[in-house]
């Protein structure tokens, strides 16, 4: 393969062998190679991360560009156990955008900061030419510092553990679809876009133990199940009946012919946590706002012949594989 | 799976795969095979093989649309999307689908113009938004997709709206396999999607004429386990029976208005279908009075080269046919994997070396 394709930024497998055989061998150092959400800075107990933003379309159901901009960046942090503290902005617009639409996306982006209790505190804007760029990107780099004694890692997973999520599967992936193709919903699907740092301090608060947290963004829960278990050795057994997928977004998703455990999320989280602690940790994740559907959905296993696997709801088990990618491009 | 579905639930399921395994007692080994790629797709999501005997195969045959369209259609798709005002519209799983030398996506990617649509009726709405631009929309798929693409079509349509048709008809594809079939295959089990539009009458000389079993069947998991244990039952009787294992979806006739709208829309012609062979009467074409639709005839959809043969090395042709399977291949899961796809049955989520590779599953 000598261009790039589409389908390696869509967070599967043509992401990963992008990150793993290109990006990463460039630039390998130590805090790099932590491979984490973020990266936890010598010293301060700090953490840094970046995300760029080129959602299409800019503005859909339960959020926009901008509250995607804060709430993405907001949660990596989140995943590091961190307090997330400051914010830079990078805005790449393109010649002929709508000041009110610029507006829009800027209020919300600075809404949804101040509710985070994040600030914004540098930023770089650039015009590019008209047909170069769609509408808007956005950068956001994120500061936080961390709540943690240890950094997660996923090698600290062990069998038996424990799998939780705060609530349904797949609400931000099918609402970006929903809304990019027009698809003729009655009751559009709503993205549930949001900022996890809140629940997180709650959870940490009450349960220091849990082992490791992760958002299933791009490539969903498919993704990060199977990259955790790749990297602790070891394998995840998921249970489908325990999986809280809404029922009109398991319908749609299965008239599209779509996995609900490959869409991407932007308001979820996986927390990973000792088996004896789940109960609790669940009945603390219920209690907050953005967790009043929390489930335990999973568990660690045994090193098997593959690293994610799902017990079916009628008994039978089958393995999952990393995503490939290009069902929903350019969701985040 | 639905889970308010009763067809998902657990009890269901147990039931049927205890009353097939009694059967299954009573007749001994044997192999049965289904027509449609999201038969496979059923069996490998939700595990099924697993809860039947040992002593019963359930063999994939040639059912994935997008697999067995012919690499040359997709060269003309490109060439289509290549041509300045010009966008190319299909359904996703096309993106991939190796031509001779490149795909849609990469295509795409070089910067021809496609777009992906989830009904044809979106191409509609594409080309009224856009009068000075050529829409081509690129049918494939078996009667149930071209079904709703002879509904458009009959519609008094854009000019700027064409269509690239690679559709193909399902019965004759199971005739050639009767002729050609080594005759451990006891029984059909019938794809419920195509039978909705066609009903059960296509699939008449099965019974009457090849006195074998055949049961339409849907696709939850009792489905599929409702179907093979109705199959089990004519075996076990003796009897060749056509049955409906779906009926809450299919009826016996079909879908009648969907019929006209193919017959009134489409002929059928022989076809190429990739990996298999030329198959009499199963290649559906605009009719005359379609012609200026038609983009084959009305557009330059030459490539200029001709289409490029089997892949060496490839089985998907004798997988297709139910004589292999994709472990004795020696590309599966090597050079050939549902990212790089050498072979058709790799290429779409419906294929069967696809839904192998995706579901890990590594025998029958």
């Amino acid at each position: 393969m000598s261009r790039i394709e589409l389908a390696q930024g869509a967070g599967g497998r043509g992401m990963q062998e992008l990150l793993d055989q290109v990006i990463r061998p460039a630039l390998s150092n130590p805090l790099l190679d932590q491979g984490h959400d973020g990266a936890y800075l010598p010293g301060q107990g700090l953490v840094m991360t970046t995300d760029s933003y080129v959602v299409s379309p800019l503005f859909f159901p339960g959020g926009n560009i901008g509250k995607l901009a804060v709430c993405g960046t907001v949660n990596d942090l989140a995943m590091c156990g961190a307090e997330p503290l400051w914010l830079s902005l990078g805005l790449i617009i393109e010649a002929g955008f709508e000041y009110d639409d610029l507006q829009k996306i800027l209020a919300s982006l600075a809404q949804t900061a101040k509710e985070a209790g994040v600030v914004v505190v540098t930023g770089d804007t650039k015009v590019v030419e008209a047909g170069k760029g769609d509408g808007i990107y956005i950068n956001t780099t994120g500061i936080g510092r961390s709540r943690l004694a240890q950094p997660f890692s996923p090698k600290a997973l062990k069998v038996g553990d424990r799998l939780l999520i705060n609530g349904g599967l797949a609400e931000h992936g099918l609402a970006i679809l929903a809304a990019r193709e027009s698809l003729p919903f009655e009751t559009p699907p709503i993205s549930d876009c949001a900022c996890l740092h809140g629940l997180v301090e709650t959870m940490l608060a009450t349960c220091p133990e849990i082992r490791l947290l992760r958002d299933p963004t791009r490539g969903g829960l498919a993704a990060l199940g199977n990259e955790l278990a790749s990297a602790s050795s070891l394998s995840i057994l998921l249970k489908e009946k325990d999986l809280p997928i809404k029922s009109p977004v398991q319908a749609a998703l299965q008239m599209l012919g779509i996995d609900p455990l490959s869409v991407a999320n932007e308001g979820k989280l996986v927390a990973f946590c000792p088996e004896a602690s789940a109960e609790k940790l669940l009945k603390v994740m219920q209690a907050h706002p953005l967790g009043r559907d929390s489930a335990i959905i999973g568990e660690v296993i045994e090193r098997q012949s593959a690293p994610l696997w799902i017990q079916t709801q009628i008994g039978t088990r089958r393995l999952v594989e990393m995503p490939l990618g290009e069902q929903l491009p350019r969701i985040c | 799976m639905n889970p308010s579905d009763p067809f998902g639930t657990p009890e269901p399921v147990q039931a049927l795969s205890e009353a097939i395994g009694k059967l299954v007692a009573q007749t001994g080994p044997l192999r049965l095979m289904h027509l449609c790629g999201s038969h496979e797709h059923a069996l490998n999501q939700h595990g099924l093989r697993q809860l039947l005997p040992k002593e019963l195969k359930i063999i994939p045959g040639p059912g994935c649309p997008v697999c067995v369209c012919p690499a040359e259609a997709i060269d003309q798709a490109i060439q289509l999307a290549k041509q300045p005002q010009t966008t190319l519209v299909t359904f996703g799983d096309m993106l991939r689908v190796p031509g001779s030398r490149q795909s849609l996506a990469q295509a795409k990617a070089e910067g021809a113009s496609v777009r992906m649509v989830y009904s044809p009726y979106d191409c509609l709405k594409l080309a009224q938004e856009q009068p000075t631009q050529t829409l081509v929309f690129f049918a494939v798929g078996f009667e149930t997709t071209m079904a709703g693409v002879a509904g458009l079509i009959a519609q008094s349509l854009p000019k700027n709206l064409y269509f690239l048709v690679a559709g193909r008809y399902m019965p004759p594809v199971l005739r050639l396999l009767m002729e050609i079939h080594d005759e451990t295959i006891r029984g059909f089990l019938l794809p419920g999607h195509a039978a909705i539009i066609t009903g059960l009458e296509p699939y008449r000389f099965m019974e009457t004429q090849y006195k074998l079993p055949s049961v339409v069947a849907g696709f939850e998991p009792a489905d599929v386990l409702l179907g093979i244990w109705m199959l089990l039952k004519e075996i076990a009787q003796g009897t060749a029976g056509l049955k409906n294992a779906y009926p809450r979806a299919v009826r016996d006739e079909g879908n009648l208005k969907a019929q006209a709208w193919i017959t009134q829309v489409f002929d059928l012609k022989p076809g190429v279908w990739r990996g298999i062979d030329l198959v009499e009467d199963s290649a559906f074409v605009l009719r005359e009075a379609y012609r200026d639709q038609d983009a084959l005839r009305a557009l330059n959809a030459d490539p200029g080269f001709p289409a490029q043969g089997h892949p060496p090395g490839c089985q998907c042709h004798r997988i297709m046919l139910g004589e292999k399977q994709p472990t004795d291949c020696g590309h599966f899961g090597q050079a050939c994997n549902p990212q790089n796809p050498i072979g058709p049955c790799m290429v779409s989520p419906e294929g069967t070396c696809n839904s192998w590779s995706r579901f890990g599953i590594r025998s029958l």
